[in-house]
C-alpha cells in the first residue's frame, strides 16, 4: 500500500444507505466504531486513494520530421544559429523543444503527505507517447518532462526529465513514469490565481496553486527526410509512489 | 468562509479511531480535511489537446466542442490556448467560449474568451508560441446535465489570417476555502470544529442541508464517491472539408465492420491510463461506470466502437450506433464501462468506426467520463 493515503480496513468502497435515508446516524443513536472505521474512514481513505486523475488525452501532432543532426534540428529557430552547445543525446538539452520536437500540457499539480515522513512529495505521473517511425530512422529517442515554467526545457531546468530509446522501425509505444521525490511546500512554490469569481458583488477568492507543464519530445534521426514518421498520440495519468 | 481547503489530503492509520476513545474535534477535522481535498482540491482535467496540423493560411472559423458536467464544487475553469502558426507576422484572432446550455461568466476586466480580444497568432517558428490563458465562471451551468463547452476561433477582420488554435488546455480551477454552515446548500465540506464546537463534543446527526453532523459527513463522503468526474477526451475541428494543413478532419469511410477510422495524420490513436476502482462483488473488481459521448455528422446510418483493453486482460468492445444526422453535428451518448482489472489497474482504449452504406461520416469528439450512480 502506498504511504501517502490513509489506512483502509478494505481494498474498496464499502457500500452504505443514502445520507438522507431515514433512521441513520439518528441523534440519540450510538455512534460505534465500526461504523467510524467502515464508512467515514475507510470510505474516506479509499476514495483517496481513488483520486488519481487522468491528465492528458490527446491526438498526435502527425508527421514529424528527421534531422540529419543536431544543428538541423535546431536551425531556423530564432534563439540559435547553430546547434547550442550542452545539446547532448539524452538530456533535456538535446532537442529544442519547439512544436517539431515536442508537446506541452499544462496542469494543477498535487502533492500528498507521506504518512510515515510526514512529507509531501508531488504524485508521480506516466506519460507515454505513441509513435511510427520510419524505416530509415537510425536513431530515435522520446523525451518526458516536468516543468514549472511554460518556458521549455531546454530554456529552463525541468524538475523532472527522462529520455527513452525509440527501437523499432515501426510502431512504438514508449513509457515513463516522473517518479519526484523530493519534498516541496506548495504554498511556497505555488502561485496565487483565481477560484471565485462573483460578479454580483464584485468579491473574489484565490487559491495557491502549482501549475506544472507535462512535455512530450521526440527526436528522429536519419539521412534523409521522409514522411512516414509520426506522432501519434500523447497520454499522461497520476500513479501511486 | 469558514473552512480552508487544504492543498494536500490528511492521511491517518485506523488506530486513531479506537473503541472506547471519544468522538472528538479532531475526528471532525480530519473528515473536513479530507472531503474538502477531494472535493475543493483534488480537480479534474476537462481536455489536454492539441489538434494536429500546422495551419499556416487563411483559416476562417475553427470550432470545437468539449464535453464537459459542471459539479455544484467547480467554480472556475482554468483555459489556457497555444496558437496556431500564422503565414504572415500580424495573424489576429478572436476567441469565444460558450456553452451549448446555460450561461458562462467571463472574468476580469478585459475578457479574452468573449470574444471582444483581438489574440495575436504565433508568427515565428520558435519555442515559446503565443499562448492566451484565463478563466470562465460555470457556478450558474446547471449541474447533472452534460453539455459542450463551444470554442471558436475566428479571424479579425482588417488583419493578417489568424492560423487557429494548436492546442487547448482547459482545467477545473481548485478551490481556496468553502462554507458549509453559510451556504450548505451550494458549497462543499464539513464545519472543521465540528464535533468539538458547541456544546462541546455534541454528537448530532444533523443533516444533508447543514454544514456539521454525521449525516453531513456521509452526505460528502457520497458526493466525492459519485459526483466527480474524470475526463478523458479529445476533439476537432467540426469541419467536413478542410485544406492540407488544417486541424484534421475524423473520418469513418468505409463499410467494413471493425474498420480504423482516419484521424487525418496517418496513424492510429491509442490512449491508456488507470481505471478507478470502487467495489468488489463477489471477489469481482467492479469497472469504473463511464458513459461514451460522441459528436458526430452523417448522412448515413454508423457504428463506433470503443475497444477497452484492461493491460494483461482481454479487450472488450462497446459499439456506439451513430444514426444519420441529415448533415448537422449532434451528439450521441451510450454505457461505457472501464475496466480495472489490469496491470495497476491500467487499460488502453483505441477507437473504430465503419459505416451502413458508402460515404463518409464525420466524428468531432469522443468523451469518456464518469458516471457512478
Amino acid at each position: 500500500m502506498t504511504a501517502f493515503v490513509g489506512e483502509r480496513a478494505v481494498s474498496r468502497y464499502i457500500k452504505h444507505p443514502a445520507a438522507s435515508t431515514t433512521g441513520i446516524l439518528s441523534n440519540g443513536w450510538p455512534i460505534d466504531s465500526g461504523t467510524v472505521i467502515t464508512t467515514l474512514e475507510n470510505n474516506t481513505h479509499h476514495l483517496q486513494h481513488e483520486s488519481l486523475r487522468p491528465l492528458v488525452w490527446s491526438s498526435g501532432s502527425g508527421n514529424t520530421p528527421i534531422f540529419n543532426s543536431a544543428a538541423q534540428m535546431f536551425a531556423g529557430l530564432p534563439e540559435f544559429t547553430v546547434a547550442p552547445p550542452g545539446a547532448t543525446f539524452g538530456t533535456h538539452r538535446a532537442i529544442p523543444w519547439d512544436r517539431k520536437t515536442s508537446a506541452r500540457f499544462p496542469v494543477f499539480l498535487i502533492a500528498d503527505q507521506n504518512i510515515d515522513t510526514g512529507e509531501a512529495t508531488l504524485r508521480w505521473i506516466t506519460m507515454t507517447m505513441r509513435l511510427t517511425v520510419a524505416a530509415n530512422v537510425t536513431s530515435g529517442r522520446a523525451h518526458f518532462a516536468l516543468t514549472f515554467s511554460s518556458a521549455p526545457p531546454f530554456q529552463n531546468e525541468p524538475f523532472l526529465h527522462s529520455s527513452a530509446a525509440v527501437t523499432s522501425n515501426a510502431l512504438n509505444t514508449v513509457s515513463v513514469t516522473l517518479q519526484p521525490d523530493t519534498p516541496i511546500d506548495l504554498q511556497s512554490m505555488g502561485t496565487i490565481t483565481k477560484c471565485r469569481h462573483a460578479s454580483t458583488n464584485g468579491t473574489s477568492a484565490q487559491a495557491v496553486v502549482l501549475l506544472g507543464h507535462l512535455w512530450f519530445g521526440w527526436s528522429l534521426g536519419g539521412a534523409s527526410v521522409v514522411a512516414a514518421s509520426r506522432i501519434e498520440s500523447f497520454a499522461a495519468w497520476e500513479v501511486w509512489a | 468562509m469558514s473552512a480552508l481547503v487544504p492543498d494536500k489530503p490528511d492521511p491517518s492509520i485506523l488506530s486513531r479511531v479506537r473503541v472506547g476513545a471519544p468522538v472528538s474535534a479532531h475526528h471532525g477535522r480530519h473528515w473536513a480535511n479530507n472531503l474538502a481535498f477531494l472535493l475543493g482540491r483534488n480537480t479534474h482535467v476537462v481536455c489536454n489537446q492539441i489538434f494536429g496540423g500546422n495551419p499556416a493560411f487563411p483559416l476562417g472559423v475553427f470550432k470545437t466542442a468539449v464535453a464537459y458536467r459542471p459539479q455544484p464544487f467547480v467554480k472556475l475553469l482554468y483555459v489556457e490556448v497555444e496558437m496556431g502558426l500564422a503565414a504572415s507576422s500580424g495573424g489576429t484572432s478572436s476567441l469565444s467560449i460558450t456553452a451549448s446550455s446555460g450561461t458562462i461568466h467571463y472574468v476580469g476586466d478585459e475578457p479574452i474568451f468573449d470574444e471582444s480580444f483581438a489574440v495575436a497568432s504565433s508568427n515565428i517558428e520558435q519555442q515559446n508560441h503565443a499562448i492566451i490563458s484565463g478563466f470562465i465562471d460555470v457556478r450558474d451551468l446547471s449541474t447533472g446535465t452534460t453539455i459542450d463547452l463551444i470554442v471558436e476561433v475566428k479571424d479579425v477582420a482588417a488583419k493578417p489570417p489568424d492560423s487557429g488554435i494548436y492546442r487547448l488546455s482547459i482545467l477545473e480551477v481548485p478551490l481556496a476555502d468553502c462554507a458549509p454552515i453559510e451556504a450548505p446548500t451550494t458549497e462543499i465540506g464539513v464545519d472543521p470544529s465540528w464535533p468539538q464546537s458547541s456544546p462541546p463534543r455534541q454528537l448530532v446527526a444533523g443533516a444533508t442541508n447543514h454544514g456539521k453532523g454525521f449525516v453531513r459527513v456521509l452526505h460528502q463522503i457520497d458526493l466525492a464517491r459519485s459526483g466527480v468526474r474524470r475526463w478523458r477526451q479529445f476533439s476537432t475541428s467540426e469541419k467536413t472539408s478542410v485544406v492540407a494543413g488544417e486541424a484534421p478532419r475524423w473520418i469513418m469511410a468505409s463499410t467494413t465492420p471493425g474498420a480504423e477510422i482516419s484521424w487525418g495524420h496517418g496513424g492510429i490513436v491509442e490512449f491508456r491510463g488507470r481505471a478507478r476502482h470502487l467495489y468488489t462483488v463477489g471477489g469481482t473488481k467492479q469497472p469504473e461506470p463511464c458513459k461514451i459521448k460522441i459528436r458526430h455528422n452523417g448522412t448515413m446510418n454508423s457504428t463506433l466502437r470503443a475497444v477497452v483493453t484492461p493491460v494483461g486482460g482481454s479487450s472488450v468492445n462497446t459499439d456506439v450506433a451513430l444514426n444519420s444526422t441529415g448533415g448537422s453535428w449532434v451528439s450521441v451518448e451510450a454505457d461505457l464501462d472501464i475496466p480495472n482489472t489490469g496491470t495497476d489497474q491500467e487499460y488502453t482504449v483505441t477507437f473504430r468506426g465503419w459505416n451502413a452504406s458508402a460515404g463518409d461520416h464525420y466524428v468531432s469528439q469522443i468523451a469518456i467520463y464518469t458516471n457512478e450512480a
